[in-house]
């Protein structure tokens, strides 16, 4: 089972800091999600360890040994500055993309046809890249990262361009990658994937590494609670109730420190104020990412 | 298979099947041989055409030293000796016949018609009957002058200065006719026969054997040959290299590539790929051209002096490795392809514009300092050490440090290239600045 390990990496360019002592850990059998907003490093810490930019300090291992080119085989990039070769055939880009990952011309040809075939884009094949639609060589590329079986997945930002069907398609896949034993390491922005999607996550902010650890654990330490309610009555006049704002048709009561959301409820019940609707809200991770962003990343 | 085996695989075929690559490989010879034909036929057919017309000039003898019968036999055998030569020696190929053809129009045509006066004579020269008027004088014998005139409109061309030379024949033979035995006449008109001569060479251990001139000939031959087709390959596929590397850049496609292969494997699976592909064109091009006579001529040559064939052939690889994945590795540092190329530039130049300034020196002294010095810097080195090997007077010890001092030169390139290739690829629209690219060498 192998495990990623990201240590005290460091990366400097001539004005800014792209990786500042950033160390996290990937297990196999997760998917792990790396946030942060644009420029903060995410693609920084991905090229390192794909060795396109070397770091000033630290390193990147894989069951504890260095990666080398061997191991590099193994993973399976889409970054997110990509492209095909737009006058060339879907079927040959594949191949050789296949065979720099080290596969025979026949097994990146297998491979190629498989994951084409998966896509719905079997047809494709004997097409020119140039004539697909962008969403069609979005799933070209997805097909490309995958082709050689990977047992290490890197994706940054994979699901730009795919339509909800390809969306769901390309989810299962990465799920199913993880419970194969595989790791997957998905960088993203669009938080609802995230939330969907991974296990764990690291948040980096001018590259440093801000929130790290299980989802759920983060949402718990960093979310304030908080109950939609549809309820007749001065919500905001209840002692456990810190303040109320309007969401939808409905009222989203954020609750005082220390108050649960059952507490509400027999307030609520007490008094007898009738409800409608009671939905106890989870944190949505796109609410810790923008207020560990805006608090300058010092949570 | 190897990742670099399987760059040069991709970038060969690829390359190859493009259709650019196939009109151009193909249509240029086709282009070129038109215009070509174009160029050079008509030209010579109005040289022909005016030649045949003004063919006679008339010759006034006042001195009376002509012997008439002297003009006979010089209409005979055709008024000049080193253009029949040269039009027997064009025979060979088609567009030889041709040349010939025109040349012996021309040749043919210089013929003296002595007239009794000058009056006479100036009447048809005045009426375009002859080209030009010679006077023999009557003091021609003490002077040595002649007096010649032609119309005001008159061009300048080849008929003239052939009826010329042959007054010139004419008089000489007039001078010895009943004098000197018929025996001495063609020794004294031309002492030296090159066809009957004879040259030897005499080795360190003296013996003494024929001049191989086929040898002579392959030892600038072969240089030069190569000393072409090494510039011309680098400049053709220098071509496919840098659009390759723009393309990767635009489509965004090279840090996929990068993640797979390392940028110095990438570089030189590339120059390999692309390397054949411009070189396929190279032999295309040169086959279907009429040169492919030159070229079999330089291999058969090759066989006479294969150890002076390797030498060139060596430096003209290692030579087309250094100069390509410098050319583009510094061409990836370009935010777009016009500047790519005039980075790029700054290497053929230096490449190419030392030994250029100073090929004359390196072949006077082809062990001399500047020779050595140019011989053994690894970006000069290709050129010039064609060029002396060629004059076959270089020690093989200086052949053998001027290859390693290349060969080193290939590997830093490859290894540098390789990390301006990482560097100025993953820089979209913008170029590294100068303390970027130092940091990066020194990874590297």
């Amino acid at each position: 089972m192998p495990t990623l390990t990201f240590s005290r990496l460091r990366k400097t360019y001539a004005t800014t800091v792209a990786a500042d002592d950033v160390s996290f850990e990937v297990g196999s059998g997760e998917v792990f999600g790396m946030l942060g907003p644009n420029g903060a490093g995410k693609s920084t810490i991905i090229r390192m360890l794909m060795d396109i930019i070397a770091p000033d300090a630290g390193e990147i291992l894989l069951d504890g040994r260095p990666i080398g080119a061997r191991e590099r085989d193994r993973i399976g990039y889409l970054p997110e500055e990509r492209g095909l070769y737009r006058k060339e055939k879907v079927l040959d880009v594949l191949v050789y993309f296949g065979m720099l990952k080290g596969l025979g011309r026949g097994a990146a040809r297998a491979g190629a046809v498989r994951w084409l075939g998966a896509f719905g884009l079997g047809e494709m094949a004997g097409r020119r890249v140039d004539t697909l639609s962008k969403g069609q060589q979005q799933k070209v590329q997805i097909a490309g990262t995958l082709l050689h079986d990977p047992s290490i997945v890197v994706m940054d930002e994979p699901f730009s361009g795919l339509d909800p069907i390809n969306t769901v398609f390309v989810k299962d896949v990465l799920r199913e990658r993880s419970r194969a034993g595989g790791i997957v390491i998905l960088s993203t922005h669009q938080m609802p994937l995230v939330e969907a999607l991974c296990d764990r996550v690291a948040m980096i902010h001018r590259g440093r590494l801000v929130l790290y650890g299980n989802l759920e654990e983060i949402r718990r330490s960093q979310g304030e609670a908080s109950v939609l309610v549809d309820a007749d009555g001065a919500l905001g006049a209840l002692p456990v109730v810190d303040r109320v704002e309007r969401h939808g048709g409905l009222s989203r009561v954020f609750l005082k420190p220390g108050a649960r959301p059952r507490d509400l409820m027999d307030l609520l019940v007490q008094r007898g104020i009738p409800v409608e609707h009671f939905e106890v809200m989870r944190t949505p991770v796109e609410e810790i990412f923008v207020r560990t962003v805006e608090a300058g990343g010092s949570a | 298979m190897s990742k670099i085996a399987v760059v040069v695989q991709r970038e060969f075929l690829s390359t190859v099947k493009r259709r650019s690559y196939l009109i151009v490989t193909f249509g240029m010879p086709f282009f070129v041989s038109i215009y070509m034909g174009l160029v050079a036929l008509v030209p010579a057919i109005f040289m022909a055409q005016s030649g045949a017309q003004k063919k006679e000039s008339a010759l006034v003898d006042e001195a009376g030293i002509v012997h008439e019968e002297e003009i006979a036999t010089l209409d005979a055998e055709g008024a000049d000796q080193p253009m029949r030569e040269l039009t027997k020696r064009l025979g060979g190929t088609a567009s030889g016949k041709t040349a010939a053809a025109m040349l012996e129009r021309t040749a043919g045509s210089a013929r003296l018609v002595v007239y009794p006066a000058l009056d006479r004579a100036l009447e048809a020269l005045q009426a375009r009957r002859v080209e030009k008027v010679y006077v023999i004088p009557r003091d021609y014998l003490e002077t040595g002058g002649i007096e010649a005139y032609q119309r005001a409109d008159a061009s300048f061309g080849f008929g003239r200065s052939r009826a010329r030379e042959s007054l010139e024949k004419l008089l000489g033979r007039s001078l010895m006719a009943g004098i000197v035995p018929a025996a001495l006449r063609p020794r004294i008109e031309q002492p030296i026969l090159r066809g009957a001569t004879r040259s030897f060479t005499i080795k360190d251990d003296g013996t003494i054997e024929p001049l191989d001139v086929a040898g002579r000939i392959a030892r600038v031959a072969i240089p030069g040959v190569f000393a072409i087709l090494f510039l011309m390959s680098v400049l053709v596929s220098a071509g496919y290299l840098l659009q390759g590397v723009a393309e990767e850049k635009e489509n965004r496609v090279i840090e996929v590539i990068l993640s797979s292969i390392r940028p110095d494997e990438l570089l030189f699976g590339k120059l390999l790929g692309l390397g054949a592909a411009g070189l396929l064109q190279l032999v295309v091009w040169i086959s279907v051209a009429s040169m492919a006579t030159s070229l079999l001529a330089a291999t058969a040559l090759a066989v006479l002096d294969f150890k002076l064939f390797f030498g060139c052939l060596l430096f003209f690889v290692f030579g087309f490795l250094m100069l390509g994945s410098l050319m583009t590795g510094t061409a990836a540092l370009g935010s777009n392809a016009r500047e790519s190329q005039q980075l790029a530039a700054i290497w053929s130049t230096m490449t190419i514009m030392p030994p250029a300034f100073t090929w004359m020196g390196i072949l006077d002294a082809p062990n001399g300092t500047m020779a050595r010095v140019l011989g053994w810097f690894p970006l000069t080195a290709p050129i010039t050490m064609m060029l002396r090997l060629g004059t076959g007077q270089v020690p093989w010890w200086d052949v053998v440090v001027a290859a390693v001092l290349l060969a080193a030169g290939v590997y830093l390139a490859i290894r540098i290239s390789g990390a301006l290739m990482r560097l100025g690829l993953l820089m979209y629209g913008k170029r590294p600045s100068v303390r970027e690219i130092l940091r990066q060498l020194r990874h590297a």
